[in-house]
């Protein structure tokens, strides 16, 4: 049996540890995937119940937590922008702690049902787990382009918890190691 | 160490690696997905394209890329200043990730490019620069970035003047070059062409 480098594409045999052409770690141990996904987890609640961003306009000033900014850009009528960011923000981090959990669960129980299915969801949150970034990268380009004593837009806690919630994902998504799925029924075939 | 089969990254089906002559394309024996490609003269285009979203992305890191005009204000922005903003202000977490993930390692990125393309014939030399490209590449997020952009312009579209500036055409171009060199031309192709040398 053969076993596919993340990094380089090349094949490798499966009790490889490391891959023979570039040298990265083909075995991950699936507790650092899971414990990463728990950090990602913890941030996700704060990430959600503090504000992101901060408007200050003359002697107000309002702060809005990442639902907030959706209803507002929905209420303005820029539907595709406030489902584009809904789908970034809060769907895909949704579904991608519960896709990393269910594939965790999978491995851990060795479990032998819709092998090529869960393969498919790891690819998923593999391309679209990143895009979670969007609305930190927003906040960071509305900062940078108002930034006046009179009208500023600023980062709150939020964006930090919401940050580290992205990149706990990522890494734990990165660490999976999806060649184990599976691994006990091909034994057994 | 299996160097002579590949595997179908759509059906996981195994398959012989042959040797390709120029613009060839190798399909997969069962469900008929490009596993690979021969390309005339990569390490040529490599270094082009690397070469020229060098210079691009320096262009677009300096100079302002959207310009907005409240009454009485005037906000440029340009990302080198707005990481240096929010390292001066304090989010200094926020400003490190967005410096090493739209500047730094792109620009890195592109260096070990031109230098892997430059190298290719010194085979140790290749290596260090392509595991570099090999790490980094899983860590540019430019395509968020630019989207980031698209989505801030429309936030802020019905609140002032809006215009666009020379960094931003810099930053498509950079955009597209990136695309072509990760999306287009994959990573195993960088790898086959150092194995090829």
């Amino acid at each position: 049996m053969y076993k596919i480098c993340k990094k380089c594409g090349a094949v490798n045999k499966k009790d490889s540890k490391r891959c023979y052409r570039c040298g990265f770690k083909l075995d991950y141990d699936i507790n650092l995937s899971l414990s990463l996904a728990i950090s990602g987890l913890v941030f996700y609640i704060p990430a959600n119940l503090y504000p992101i961003i901060q408007t200050n306009k003359f002697f107000s000033s309002t702060t809005n937590t990442i639902i907030d900014g959706i209803f507002l850009l929905w209420q303005k009528g820029d539907y595709p922008i406030a489902l584009i960011v809904f789908f970034a923000s809060v769907l895909i981090p949704i579904l991608k702690f519960i896709i990393i959990f269910y594939l965790i669960f999978s491995i851990k129980t060795k479990s032998c049902f819709f092998i090529s299915f869960k393969k498919k969801l790891y690819k998923f949150i593999k391309v679209t787990g990143h895009w979670s970034l969007l609305d930190v990268f927003v906040v960071v380009v509305l900062s940078g382009l108002i930034h006046s004593q009179s009208v500023s837009i600023i980062p709150q806690k939020g964006a930090l918890f919401f940050l580290l919630m992205v990149i706990f994902t990522i890494f734990s998504s990165m660490t999976l190691d999806i060649s184990k799925l599976g691994e006990e029924c091909e034994k057994n075939q | 160490m299996k160097d002579n089969i590949i595997i179908c990254p759509k059906c996981q089906n195994l398959n012989l690696k042959k040797t390709l002559k120029n613009n060839e394309v190798a399909l997969c024996s069962y469900c008929g997905n490009i596993l690979y490609r021969s390309i005339e003269n990569l390490d040529k285009r490599l270094f082009s394209y690397a070469f020229s979203g060098l210079i691009f992305l320096i262009i677009s890191l300096f100079y302002p890329i959207i310009s907005l005009e409240i009454v009485g204000y005037y906000g440029v922005l340009n990302i080198i200043d707005t990481i240096i903003y929010l390292f001066k202000n304090g989010y200094v977490f926020i400003s490190l990730f967005t410096f090493f993930t739209v500047v730094f390692f792109p620009f890195l990125i592109l260096i070990n490019v031109l230098l892997f393309s430059f190298t290719l014939k010194y085979k140790n030399l290749a290596e260090f620069f392509l595991i570099n490209i090999t790490i980094l590449k899983d860590f540019v997020y430019l395509d968020i970035f630019f989207i980031a952009i698209l989505v801030s312009m429309i936030k802020i579209f019905d609140y002032g003047y809006l215009s666009v500036n020379v960094g931003f055409f810099s930053f498509i171009v950079v955009f597209i070059i990136f695309f072509i060199l990760f999306k287009y031309y994959n990573i195993s192709m960088y790898w086959d062409l150092f194995e090829n040398v």
